[in-house]
């Protein structure tokens, strides 16, 4: 085997298949990197059993050829070189790395030890989306999801099309973020899909997409295993078995009272006065005597306490609740808008976060018991 | 041979054959999951598709040629992911929410009441009734309707998975819906205990007052945790008699009568035996049908008559393992896409039951028995035909066929060296009057349940 490749290309590859080396101590060849060509292709693939992803990097092919490489030397010789030119060479055992100036030979582990990745080859649900969109909306949904060790089913990202809706919904059981796409803003050829994504691929998928802008994924799905496809790259990964939850029993349906108030800030607000939160971080929101504004208070008896006025317009009655300051904080991080709305019910039931300019994406958090 | 023993000769002959890290990263968490014998398939369960994709492209020849030796029918191997892992260890970072002092109530939570703690999962309607628990249902019936004033209160006691958990919140639910105005909370001896240890440390008593004694109906589950424990036996003490003097509605779930609740203060048990008590028994075969039937029709699930009966006849122990079997019908049903037949129900059966079963040995089933009916094991194996010991003597017999699986031969002479036949009419009679004489059945469950506590 015998390839040529600009230095860019290939860092950029490695960063790529970083997030799925393994660390796998059963199996050694898992801290390594797959090296192949495949139909005129450079082909580099990492994987720790869960998560495998392929990468192509564009390079000039002398001979073809597979083999291994320990990802971790090679990475830190990559990155470190400063020619522009990199030519790769597998050498009897070894595998060879020179350009102009260097040359460093590495031992390389027989490719027939490398795991198989496993493929979806039943192409037929599928979702094609801007990578853009995609980025935008897992981001957001991610910041909901927490891994636990006791309810797998909500550790990941709840992907659902039903009635020709695309939806991401993600919990740790004191918040929900919810976020659905309309028809026009992708394209699926599948039946209904209701799949949990572990929140480790989703965050894998957004650190790989991290750098590409524009474009479309291909996202393709079987029962357990979830495959996302772009010009460069595959990703496929297991999916989380078991249900989630029935969250739209969750979701308020009525609202008792709803202020409407400028996101930037209450965001402001939370920032300043979180300062006094207590070791339970509890901040209070409380509408005013004027029905006009909204105090955000917080206090500790050892520290002091301070208070912060938002203007708001307010529908229904008054109210007075206590946040996580960090839930609500995250909650109103994620939206875009210049207004959200608070929709508030009973002290012990959820509190609908929206903002006013998207309305098929919504924030679900728990109050505080007072 | 069962498919677990197949594997582990299977697996045993593998590991002699690859490396050490390729056998506990492909095969340790594999499994054998059963054999179609028609087509002399067998289906193999992997962890995830990494090891499918690598235990059929590499290891399917060791392993169908491990198979053939054992199994000669079998002629190819299907591999299936049984995706039941939680991701492993290694890749799940311990980030559990740390466990602050946030009084942050939770999202799921809210299908439950917050105010009264009830499930609205559990109603009435829903409650399957027949003679082993009447009693218990006509009571709270009673009580919805004249909340307070009827039995008071209400001691309603019986075994592990009878229902009494879905009595008493379907009993809280009723009255919640027909009398708006009264307060209504259910709590579990152990939420009872918390409380009362929260209210002394951080010196609270008048919250947990509040809390306890401004109810109209109280629902108190599984008694009998509080013996033993004096403040809390105290602290219900004084509720009980603040409710009770108001006539407020007391009801109380336990494992056994208040007279057998060894740990029970005095005052307390006798405050008890004042009301009602009623006992929810072991459900008999009609009784258990109809739980199944319920049950299907519930989930919307299409399970063939015979088969509903048959685990019916067969799964005796309580409902909750009867609903065990009867999802993991449905699940094989489901997912290989064939009818269940005799042989692999009982399969499914003795994988759900036996796993109690594992440490018992024909000597615990002799003790046990000859202790639960006051006679010596010697009586028991001698030559006596006295009616006394004729009938521990079959119970015996009929316990070490269905528990253990003995022989009939192995059966008689473990008991006096008697004959097989003699062995065999034993067990035909008890399964038979098992399922006609209700008393006759509440022995040998009482006998099995001190036998699983004793091996288990």
């Amino acid at each position: 085997m015998k390839l040529i490749i600009l230095k860019t290309n290939l860092v950029d590859a490695l960063n790529a298949v970083e997030g799925s080396v393994g660390d796998n101590t059963n199996l050694p060849i898992l801290k390594n990197i797959l090296l192949s060509t495949e139909d005129n292709k450079i082909i580099l693939t990492s994987t720790n059993l869960e998560i495998a992803v392929k990468y192509s990097i564009p390079g000039k092919i002398v001979e073809t050829g597979i083999l291994t490489v320990p990802f971790g030397i090679f990475s830190n010789i990559a990155k470190n070189l400063t020619s522009e030119r990199v030519t790769l060479e597998k050498q009897g055992k070894n595998f060879v790395v020179t350009t102009d100036n260097y040359e460093a030979s590495l031992r390389s582990q027989d490719p027939k030890d490398f795991p198989i990745i496993p493929t979806i080859q039943n192409k037929k649900n599928s979702i094609r989306i801007g990578v853009n969109l995609l980025k935008g909306i897992l981001s957001r949904v991610v910041v909901a999801a927490q891994y636990s060790d006791v309810r797998p089913e909500i550790s990941g990202v709840f992907l659902s099309y039903k009635d020709k809706k695309l939806t991401l919904v993600a919990t740790d059981s004191f918040r929900l973020v919810e976020i659905s796409l309309n028809p026009g803003d992708f394209e699926a050829d599948t039946d209904d899909i209701a799949v949990i994504i572990p929140l480790k691929t989703a965050l894998e998928i957004l650190r790989s997409l991290a750098a590409r802008d524009g474009g479309e994924v291909s996202v393709f799905i079987d029962p357990n295993q979830v495959l996302f496809q772009t010009e460069s790259e595959t990703l496929i990964s297991r999916l989380i078995d078991g249900s989630f939850p029935d969250y739209q029993a969750i979701i308020p349906k009525q609202i008792k009272s709803e202020a409407t108030l400028s996101r930037e800030e209450l965001l402001n607000a939370v920032k300043i006065t979180k300062v006094f939160a207590g070791r339970a971080n509890d901040i209070t929101l409380k509408v005013g005597e004027n029905k006009k504004s909204l105090e955000i208070f917080a206090a500790d008896s050892a520290l002091g306490e301070n208070q912060y006025k938002v203007p708001i317009k307010l529908k229904g009655e008054k109210f007075s609740l206590g946040f996580n300051w960090r839930y609500l904080f995250d909650g109103l991080k994620i939206w875009s808008g210049e207004e959200i709305t608070l929709g508030v019910n009973e002290p012990d039931r959820p509190v609908l976060v929206r903002n006013t300019t998207e309305p098929n994406a919504l924030y679900v958090v728990m109050p505080i018991k007072s | 041979m069962d498919p677990k023993e197949i594997w582990q000769t299977v697996l045993g002959e593998i590991e002699l054959q690859i490396s050490r890290p390729n056998f506990l990263t492909w095969l340790k968490q594999s499994e054998l999951l059963s054999r179609d014998e028609k087509e002399g398939t067998a289906f193999v369960g992997l962890p995830n598709n990494f090891a499918k994709e690598w235990v059929k492209n590499r290891y399917h020849k060791i392993i169908l040629g491990s198979l053939r030796n054992i199994d000669g029918s079998i002629k190819n191997i299907s591999y299936v992911v049984v995706n039941n892992q939680n991701p492993s260890a290694a890749v799940l970072k311990k980030t559990r929410l740390a466990k602050s002092m946030t009084p942050q109530a939770a999202l799921i939570e809210v299908k439950i009441d917050p105010k009264t703690n009830l499930n609205p999962k559990y109603t009435l309607e829903s409650f399957v009734v027949g003679s082993s628990n009447e009693l218990a249902y006509a009571a709270i019936q009673a009580i919805t309707k004249e909340v307070g004033r009827k039995y008071n209160p209400l001691f309603v006691y019986g075994g592990v998975g009878l229902g009494k958990t879905h009595l008493l919140q379907a009993g809280g639910n009723e009255i919640q819906k027909n009398h708006e105005n009264k307060n209504v909370l259910y709590v579990t001896s152990e939420k009872f205990i918390n409380d009362v240890v929260w209210s002394i440390r951080n010196k609270r008593m008048e919250d947990m007052k509040k809390k306890y004694r401004d109810v109209d109906v109280l629902i108190i589950d599984d008694i009998q945790f509080i013996g033993g424990k004096p403040s809390t036996e105290q602290e219900f003490f004084y509720t009980f008699n603040v409710l009770y003097e108001n006539s407020k509605q007391i009801i109380i779930s336990s494992d056994r009568a208040p007279a057998a609740i060894p740990t029970l203060e005095e005052r307390l048990r006798s405050r008890f035996e004042g009301g009602m008590i009623v006992d929810i028994g072991y459900p008999d075969y009609e009784m258990r049908l109809a739980i199944l039937k319920t049950k299907v029709l519930e989930h919307g699930w299409s399970v063939m008559e015979k088969t509903l009966e048959s685990v019916a006849a067969k799964v005796q122990r309580n409902i909750r393992e009867l609903e065990g079997v009867l999802n993991k019908v449905v699940f094989y049903e489901q997912y290989k896409n064939e009818k269940i037949d005799a042989k692999k129900l009982d399969e499914i059966i003795s994988e759900t039951t036996q796993l109690a079963a594992r440490n018992i040995t024909a000597g615990n089933v002799l003790s046990v028995v000859a202790e639960f009916f006051e006679v010596s094991p010697n009586d028991l194996a001698g030559r006596s035909r006295k009616s006394e010991v004729v009938e521990p003597r079959q119970i015996c017999m009929y316990l070490l066929r269905d528990i253990l699986k003995l022989s009939y031969p192995h059966i008689g002479e473990k008991l006096g060296h008697r004959d097989h036949t003699t062995a065999i009419h034993a067990c035909e009679k008890i399964t038979r009057d098992v399922n006609q004489n209700p008393t006759l059945n509440q022995k040998i469950m009482l006998i099995k349940e001190r036998l699983y506590k004793n091996g288990g």
